[in-house]
């Protein structure tokens, strides 16, 4: 009868235990640095969300805001009449409300009219100066509260236009379009800017 | 912002016609023209009494009147020249055209003497409504004999009184005295001696001079002496007078059968001569029971007594128009007399007469006679008559009507012109006159936007004649609909709303040129100025000045008594002045300024006041509407404020209620106001008929000196005279206009005598009356200041352009005059600047004169002394169309990639009525233009971020055959055919070949011209066409010429036709080509065309027959619809509807908008 036989010459030595524990503990430290690695970078793929959020709102304004120039202001008429400036006024607060059919072409820069060093700190400087507007399907806080989280904006977009002054071929009026919006959070924003020229086709050289 | 209603063009001046009365009558209108070949009426005819159209014989009196040619042997060649034809009528000899003729009573020069003719209406005229008679008178072909060298002896027209004779009756004579006495009075000279049975009332049109000769002079005359021609009172021998005699029947078969104990039927006819003489001296029965031994019984018999003041005695004119050998027409041979007599059921009587068709001048006006002659009679005959004696003058008479009076004396005259209308904000102004009494108005009316649906209110909110005026107890103001009462805004200062009233320490003369700003009170007048406002008067008072001010308590009342004339409202006429709306700062300035020419300069603009705090600082300041009338002011009236969203508001501080708050008498109109020489043309007299004062259109305008930004209201005085003011309206508040501030409102005043100029001597001598409407701008040297054209009538006679510079600290002005050259009758009234480059600093100054030249003046140096007209004229309209309104400077990239400059403008001319003409046209075609400016070269060289378009003078003189300075004329022009449809005008829409040169120069166009092809018949006494012209100055919106028309209507002085109205086109058109608009997204090769005109589906539409009239006002309403506001020429009577219409136009979009720059800043 042929017995079992144990090979007595090996030695039960604990190895695979020790390095499926050392395993253990890289895979766990592995899975835990990673874990925590994927927190930073969702969080930065998160801002950069919000900041997209926030650029593409303060573009949106700004897109409103030159399409009331061509469209809705008194700029088209003025410079076709060639007094260009002659609707603007010195702004200040308060707001106005894009949405109720408000808007303002300004003779002072929104610089002049509010002091500031520099367009990109006028949301935080706490100034109450612009028209702010609401794009469509836009939620911000407080305007839905059925609105996923994620989809809400912090404030609403605001825009400011100045009247620049005249084209060097005097056959036109520059205009200075400045837009802001907030991402999730007040510490997402994005500021714009640009310069619109409108310029007359029959163009009156006897104004003022 | 939210500017409900925007301002896009201003107004200039226009006047619209005048339309008849309506008659209400039971008795219809009594007319008999006489033009034809026969009468109408049945007439008593006696003597030389003849129709010079006439084609038969008379039918025995009465019946008709026979024609001068079935006369001429029968009475003329019997007379004492044994006259072998008869002279005159429409062609030198008799017979006329039908059509063309006039009731003859005598012959003229070299026969006529001792000649005369009358008729009497057979049938009797009701009177119970009272009685309104108008006719005309021409006299002429005179030997220029008698004292007056006007001939003799003169017309009448007269009224019997039918109820007491009766044709037929042996009492009734139908006729009175020859000689001095018409026709109508007894005659103490000219046997036998009989004067008119029954007259009641008797109108001398007297050229000898003895119609009001009496034997006693009327207590308080002191004029001319008596020498007793007839009957017992009078006013002397004076010749060239009109003037009414009341009633009287002194003639033998009237005293034998009423007095038969005094005037026994058994006298010898010498005793009855005598008889009649000797009562007709005294005016008192005679007792001639004795013959031989008559007696003065001492009891006063009716003597046809003159009407107490009613007389006229011409000035500087004559009744005759003694050269003219055939009947004159009023335009190119003057004298043609209209007469206007009328008499209330209540007695008020008023005799007016126009000459030519002129304003008419009041002899008498609602003065009560009931006392003095009785009342007016229950049925009425009207007889007319002429004669000559030892002088001659064709005698004839035309156009009766009699009717009854449609209206009472006491309430204002509907007929109402419209003059000019501004339009800011929520409502319009409209500002009329009166041509009746001569009173205007301005009113402002609401704008009302339904949906975008713009119209006029009805009634308006404001009427500043009810206001200065007041309104009574028992009256309305008609266009507010407001019943009264309503006290008149005071005229003495020291209440609280008490009118705040300035002038000019002197009189704008050489001698007493003035130099500051005074209030209107007599004590602040300096010597010279109390004399002349006193000039003639036997006291110098404050009477007259406070007339002006607005005192009624010395007015002329219905008993006759009273200093001054009666008026119907302190507020004068408003004729060619347009409102000008001054309400908050709106200039398109910039906070920054720069001088694209001279970058380097510093501008004073940019220290001090910015523009931007003024605008803020005087958002919400009072709104003031400021019009000059022709009573002697420019009147401010206030019109409210202004929200922030542009509309007009009324509170406290800002009443929008047309109270005036200030008045301002031009020291040269203080000089003409009180004309002691001529009646006519004295404001305060009686006898005034008309006379211009302030009658252009101010221009206001933000200026910057001293290190503050003010605004200036400067103005001139149309024909009214050759001088301008200025005065500063920065701060319209009750406690800047104040009289005590008089020298700091009023910033100046030059006249033709008073100015100066840094550039050339003596050139007050090149300014004539000032007709356009300043332009207030920014210009290279660093200054502000205002451009004006030099006016008509100057001196020299030149055209040219006066440009006024402010001292930038003190604001004194120094003048630059830059003439033409061209002179001999010409002149400039308006100036059209051009910023060519947008800094707001005046490049050129473009501007078009009476000769129809297009000038263009280069203000681009920064050295005034350089400042000159370019040398040209750059462009002659045909025939030298005259230019009288403004251009409009458009430009336009059309056929390079440079824009080019184009200059829209209309020709025409109207001449305002005077005292002895009425409104006159240019005659001839008369044209739209757009003309390329091509000649830019020295612009490009000077600032080439900003140029034009441009040839060569090389290269236009061989494209058009022109040499230096290459003036340009209608045939370097593409023709736009424009022709008259149903309810407006096509345009041709023919495609503009432009002028190009490169390569090489083709045989294209300069740009435009069209000409205006409406007309209603009208033509001038030489038989020129007036058709369609443009004399109220064109608006620019939107790439649009848009502009009104007249098309006047026949106006002859001798015409018996009711005037028809003036109509009017509106002309909506591209400015660039003369063609409607092409629509948006056709190419520009094939082009689509569409017409302006909202609802008209006609894409030739250039024009529009609104009958408007004036320059037009675009505006805007927040639906986004653009509308055009203008003047009815026919406006409806107040109270029923606004004066003027809105029309909808729809234009394209004029702009296009590009992103530039693009920048992410955070």
């Amino acid at each position: 009868m042929q017995q079992r036989r144990h090979p007595s010459s090996v030695r039960q030595t604990g190895f695979v235990l020790i390095s499926s524990l050392l395993l253990l503990l890289v895979v766990t430290i592995m899975a835990l640095s990673m874990f925590r690695s994927f927190g930073i970078q969702e969080k930065i793929a998160g801002n950069m969300r919000e900041k997209q959020r926030a650029l593409q709102a303060a573009v949106s304004a700004q897109q409103y805001a030159e399409w009331w120039i061509a469209n809705l202001s008194v700029a088209p008429r003025a410079v076709a009449q060639g007094v260009a400036s002659a609707a603007d006024i010195s702004c200040s607060a308060p707001l106005l409300d894009a949405n109720l059919g408000q808007g303002q072409i300004c003779l002072n820069t929104l610089l002049g009219a509010t002091g500031l060093a520099s367009a990109a700190v006028w949301p935080t400087a706490g100034t109450n100066i612009g028209v702010q507007y609401t794009p469509p399907g836009f939620n911000y806080t407080g305007s839905d509260t059925n609105a996923a989280v994620s989809d809400i904006y912090y404030a609403r977009p605001r825009f400011y236009i100045a009247d620049i002054g005249a084209l060097a071929t005097g056959r036109g009026e520059v205009y200075q379009v400045d837009a802001y919006s907030y991402g999730l959070s007040s510490s997402t924003l994005a500021v714009v800017e640009s310069t619109v020229a409108v310029t007359c086709t029959v163009c009156n050289v006897g104004g003022l | 912002m939210n500017t409900r209603l925007q301002l896009a063009a201003v107004s200039a001046a226009l006047i619209g016609i005048l339309a008849c009365d309506a008659s209400l009558a039971q008795q219809a209108a009594f007319t008999e023209d006489f033009t034809g070949a026969s009468t109408n009426n049945n007439w008593y005819y006696f003597n030389g009494a003849c129709l010079t159209a006439g084609t038969s014989a008379g039918t025995g009196s009465p019946g008709k009147v026979p024609s001068c040619t079935s006369i001429a042997t029968s009475y003329y060649a019997a007379q004492q020249d044994n006259d072998p034809v008869l002279v005159g009528g429409a062609t030198g000899t008799l017979p006329d055209p039908v059509g063309n003729g006039a009731l003859r009573f005598t012959n003229g020069r070299p026969y006529g003497h001792g000649e005369n003719g009358a008729i009497v209406s057979a049938s009797t005229f009701n009177a119970g409504q009272g009685v309104h008679i108008t006719f005309k008178a021409v006299t002429y072909r005179g030997d220029s004999g008698g004292a007056g060298k006007d001939g003799a002896d003169g017309m009448s027209f007269y009224l019997l009184d039918a109820t007491t004779q009766t044709p037929g009756n042996g009492i009734w004579n139908g006729i009175g005295s020859w000689g001095g006495s018409l026709a109508y009075t007894c005659s103490n000279a000219n046997p036998p001696y009989n004067g008119l049975v029954a007259g009641y009332l008797g109108l001398g049109i007297d050229e000898f001079g003895n119609f009001l000769n009496g034997v006693v002079l009327e207590p308080g005359y002191a004029g001319a002496a008596a020498s007793g021609d007839n009957t017992a009172l009078g006013y002397g021998y004076l010749p060239g007078r009109i003037g009414l005699r009341g009633y009287g029947s002194v003639s033998w078969a009237y005293l034998n059968a009423t007095y038969p104990a005094d005037y026994p039927s058994a006298l010898t006819s010498g005793q009855q001569q005598a008889a009649v003489q000797k009562t007709c001296k005294s005016g008192t029965l005679w007792n001639y029971s004795v013959p031989s031994s008559p007696v003065n019984t001492g009891t006063a018999i009716p003597d046809y007594a003159p009407i107490l003041n009613a007389y006229s005695v011409l000035s500087g004119v004559q009744i005759a128009n003694e050269a003219a050998n055939t009947r004159p027409n009023g335009t190119t041979s003057q004298n043609v007399f209209f007469y206007d007599l009328k008499i209330t059921q209540d007695g008020l009587l008023s005799l007016a007469y126009s000459m030519n068709g002129g304003a008419y001048t009041n002899v008498i006006k609602n003065q009560n006679i009931t006392t003095s002659n009785g009342a007016l009679p229950a049925t009425l005959q009207f007889g007319f008559a002429g004669s000559t004696g030892g002088d001659t003058n064709v005698h004839e008479i035309l156009c009766f009507k009699a009717e009854p009076v449609a209206v009472s004396a006491s309430s204002a005259a509907g007929d109402e012109k419209l003059t000019s209308e501004v339009q800011e904000t929520s409502q319009a102004y409209f500002a009329y006159y009166n041509p009746n009494n001569f009173t205007g108005t301005v009113t402002a009316y609401p704008l009302v936007d339904t949906a975008g649906i713009l119209t006029l209110a009805n009634l308006a909110n404001w009427d500043a004649q009810c206001v200065l005026t007041g309104v009574g107890a028992s009256g309305t103001c008609a266009t507010t609909g407001v019943a009264g009462p309503s006290a008149a805004q005071p005229w003495a200062s020291g209440s609280g709303n008490s009118r705040v009233m300035l002038t000019w320490n002197g009189l704008d003369t050489a001698a007493a040129p003035g130099n500051a700003g005074i209030s209107f009170e007599w004590a602040s007048l300096t010597a010279t100025e109390q004399s002349t406002l006193d000039a003639g008067d036997a006291t110098a008072t404050a009477k007259r000045l406070n007339y002006l001010r607005g005192e009624r308590a010395n007015e002329i009342n219905t008993a006759g008594v009273g200093l001054f004339r009666a008026r119907g409202g302190v507020l004068g006429d408003i004729v060619d002045s347009s409102p000008t709306w001054v309400g908050p700062p709106n200039a398109p300035y910039v906070l920054t300024w720069k001088d694209n020419l001279y970058p380097g300069t510093a501008m004073p603009e940019n220290s001090g006041q910015s523009y931007l705090t003024f605008e803020t600082a005087e958002q919400s300041r009072l709104n003031v509407v400021y019009v000059g009338a022709n009573d002697g002011f420019l009147h401010g009236v206030r019109s409210g404020s202004e929200d922030s969203a542009g509309d007009v508001i009324s509170n406290a501080t800002t009443p929008n209620d047309g109270l005036e708050v200030l008045a301002y008498m031009p020291g040269a109109v203080l000089n003409t106001i009180h004309n002691s020489a001529n009646a006519s043309l004295d404001f305060a007299n009686t006898q005034y008929a008309h006379s211009f004062d302030v009658d252009a259109t101010p221009g206001a305008g933000d200026l910057f000196y001293g290190g503050a930004w003010h605004t200036w209201l400067v103005g001139g005085l149309g024909p009214g005279g050759a001088a301008i003011y200025a005065l500063e309206v920065t701060n319209p508040t009750t406690t800047t206009f104040t009289e005590a501030n008089a020298s700091t409102i009023v910033k100046g005043e030059w006249s033709s005598a008073t100015i100066t100029c840094a550039n050339v001597a003596a050139c007050g001598n090149n300014l004539g009356n000032t007709y356009g409407t300043p332009a207030i701008r920014r210009l290279h040297n660093g200054t502000w200041g205002a451009i004006f054209g030099n006016g008509y009538g100057s001196g020299s006679g030149d055209a040219g352009i006066y440009v006024m510079t402010l001292n930038p600290a003190t604001a004194a002005a120094t003048f630059y005059y830059l003439s033409t050259g061209k002179a001999g009758g010409n002149g400039i009234a308006y100036v059209a600047p051009a910023d060519l480059d947008g800094d707001h600093i005046t490049d050129y100054v473009y501007a078009g004169d009476l000769k129809g030249n297009v000038w263009r003046f280069d203000l681009t140096s920064n050295n005034p002394a350089s400042w000159a007209v370019t040398s040209g004229p750059l462009f002659q309209t045909a025939a030298g169309q005259p230019i009288t309104t403004q251009m409009v400077l458009a430009s336009a990239v059309i056929s390079g990639s440079s824009p080019q400059l184009i200059i829209g403008f209309g020709t025409g001319e109207r001449t305002q009525f005077t005292a002895t003409s009425g409104v006159q046209y240019q005659t001839g075609t008369q044209s739209l233009y757009g003309v390329w400016d091509w000649n830019m070269a020295s612009w490009n060289t000077k600032n080439t971020a900003a140029s034009y378009a441009s040839l060569t003078g090389a290269q236009v003189g061989g494209a058009t055959g022109t040499s230096s300075p290459y003036t340009l004329g209608p045939s370097n022009l593409q023709k736009q055919t424009f022709t008259p449809v149903s309810g407006g005008v096509d345009t041709s829409n023919t495609t503009i070949t432009w002028e190009q040169c490169t390569p090489g120069c083709n045989a294209g166009k300069f740009g435009w011209y069209a000409n205006l092809p409406a007309t209603l018949g009208a033509t001038n006494g030489a038989g020129a066409a007036i058709t369609e012209q443009i004399v109220s100055s064109p608006s620019f919106y939107q790439g649009a010429f848009i502009v009104n028309s007249t098309i006047p209507a026949s106006a002859l002085p001798l015409s018996c036709a009711t005037p028809l109205t003036d109509q009017g086109v509106l002309y909506v058109l591209s400015v660039v080509s003369g063609t409607t608009f092409v629509a948006s997204g056709s190419s520009s090769s094939s082009p689509t065309f569409a017409s302006a005109f909202v609802n008209y589906h006609d894409s030739q539409l250039a024009g529009l027959s609104t009958n408007e009239t004036g320059a037009v006002t675009v505006v805007n309403t927040v639906e986004g619809t653009t509308w055009v506001i203008g003047q009815d020429i026919a406006p409806p009577a107040a109270g029923t509807a606004a004066p003027g219409q809105t029309t909808q136009i729809n234009l394209p979009l004029n702009t296009s908008t590009n992103r530039v720059t693009w920048i992410e800043l955070r």
